[in-house]
């Protein structure tokens, strides 16, 4: 399948992934849908990470990292969990600029996943 | 399947799996679905509400951590006074790995801690194992309850043919007295109304009421030993065969002592004691050993008061029966030997229930 050999040059492992849905490839394309679903519709902006509701901040960030988890997108997984943890230790500054590595592996992977849907 | 292998798989219900994350509850759905049930609660609250469900059919909860309204731990708070997670093991699902946190969630009664991103191998080995020894145990507690009930049945019908056997016996004898064998149905009967609605009966349990009831029925065991001549004698008795009459008593006894299992019962020494002393009075005068007062046992008062009662009711082949007031005269001044006056006094309050046992008793009507 095209869509797994193009994920896996971006770093997502998925054979792991696929695996923890009992290799059922289409469960796994439908749940990858939903995480470009939840992506776009509840985006995080780099501005959440200079005021307002921390404790919002950290619930978004919280969701990303568990979905990209299950779903085991390692590059993105890695540092939603590295940003989350600068979060919970009110380092919100540095948590921000582990989000902005984030983005642009985050915008080809959804990227991706989009031009198979 | 191994829970199918056990013959488990039939009645093994329901995971739930609670978690607000949509994309968690697939994964688990997906990891259980081939061989259970799947019902998903989206958040604390509602997961809380399913449980406390008595109705419910869970065999087993994935509880995730981080959820809005309540977390999982909140929901263990809840559960775990309720004795409930010892009932019916719970997973909590979390990617939090504080040592904190896990050692909370074992205090609160969660089976296993399983860190997300589940490995989907990896969990499913654990929860079947979990359920497979879940239940096992219920059903090994099914076995042992429906064991129980049937020993407890069992011994309910040994006592039963037990009573049975003493019964017949005590008939038997009886049948050589020439009487009808009600006799000894009726001393029980009396010596039980008389433990269990007079303060005479007063210290003793239920079970030994019944005992002494039963004991009561042997009284006149011994008699299997008096010869046809004495027994069935319709005259008075000569002072020698008044001699061997009494010797019912103590033979009664050697009767009781030979039988090994009775020795072992709870009526055992009720029963000799009821058979040596059941000719025993108040005064002294009565027999075989002439003891006095409170040296009879208050069950051979009863049983020796209960046996006059009946004699003198009923009719028998040295005899006529008696009308009820002459029966309360004779036994209140004495004519039958002397009873222990608290006795009587507890007893002629409630004599309407025993006379009510002859009313329609054939050989109880006066001439």
């Amino acid at each position: 399948m095209q869509l797994l050999s193009e994920l896996d040059s971006l770093g997502v492992n998925t054979k792991e992934g696929l695996a923890r849905v009992m290799d059922d490839e289409s469960l796994y394309t439908m749940m990858l849908d939903m995480f470009v679903d939840t992506v776009q519709s509840a985006p995080i902006s780099p501005g959440e990470f200079d005021g307002g509701s921390l404790e919002k901040l950290i619930e978004k960030v919280h969701t990303l990292k568990g979905t990209t988890g299950n779903l085991s997108l390692e590059p993105l997984f890695v540092r939603y969990t590295r940003s989350l943890e600068l979060l919970r230790e009110k380092k919100p500054a540095e948590a921000k600029t582990v989000f902005e590595e984030l983005l642009p592996i985050q915008e080809k992977i959804v990227e991706c996943i989009r031009k198979h849907q | 399947m191994e829970l199918k292998s056990l013959g488990l798989a039939d009645d093994i219900g329901t995971i739930l799996i609670v978690d607000d994350d949509m994309i968690n509850r697939t994964i688990l759905k997906k990891i259980f679905s081939d061989a259970y049930e799947v019902e998903e609660r989206v958040n604390g609250r509602e997961g809380l509400e399913a449980l406390l469900n008595p109705n419910h059919t869970y065999c087993a909860v994935l509880l995730d951590m981080i959820m809005p309204e309540m977390t999982g731990i909140e929901v263990l708070q809840r559960l775990s006074p309720l004795g409930i997670p010892k009932q019916l093991p719970i997973f909590l699902i979390t990617a939090e790995t504080s040592d904190q946190l896990v050692r909370k969630a074992y205090d609160l009664g969660v089976m296993d801690v399983i860190r997300k991103p589940v490995v989907s191998f990896l969990v499913r080995r654990r929860v079947d194992s979990i359920i497979e020894l879940f239940e096992a145990r219920k059903s090994l507690n099914r076995v042992v309850k429906t064991q129980q009930l049937e020993l407890l049945e069992q011994a309910s019908q040994i006592i039963q043919l037990n009573r049975g056997m003493i019964e017949a016996l005590a008939t038997a004898i009886e049948f050589r007295n020439e009487e009808s064998g009600g006799h000894v149905q009726r001393i029980s009967k009396i010596t039980t109304i008389i433990l269990e609605n007079t303060p005479f009966g007063e210290g003793l349990s239920a079970e030994e009421i019944d005992n002494i009831s039963l004991a009561s029925i042997m009284h006149d065991v011994g008699k299997i030993t008096i010869p046809d001549a004495v027994l069935t004698k319709p005259g008075r008795f000569t002072p020698e065969e008044y001699e061997i009459m009494k010797t019912h008593t103590s033979k009664g006894v050697m009767i009781l002592e030979s039988i090994p299992q009775l020795r072992n019962s709870g009526i055992y020494d009720y029963a000799c004691d009821i058979a040596l002393h059941h000719h025993e009075r108040w005064d002294g005068k009565g027999y075989p050993e002439g003891l006095k007062g409170d040296e009879i046992s208050p069950w051979a008062q009863v049983v020796a008061l209960a046996d006059v009662y009946d004699a003198l009711s009923c009719k028998r082949i040295y005899k006529k029966s008696y009308a009820r007031q002459t029966v309360l005269d004779m036994i209140c001044t004495g004519q039958c030997g002397v009873f222990n006056p608290r006795l009587l006094e507890c007893f002629l309050p409630i004599e309407d229930q025993i006379f009510a046992i002859y009313q329609t008793l054939p050989e109880a009507q006066s001439d």
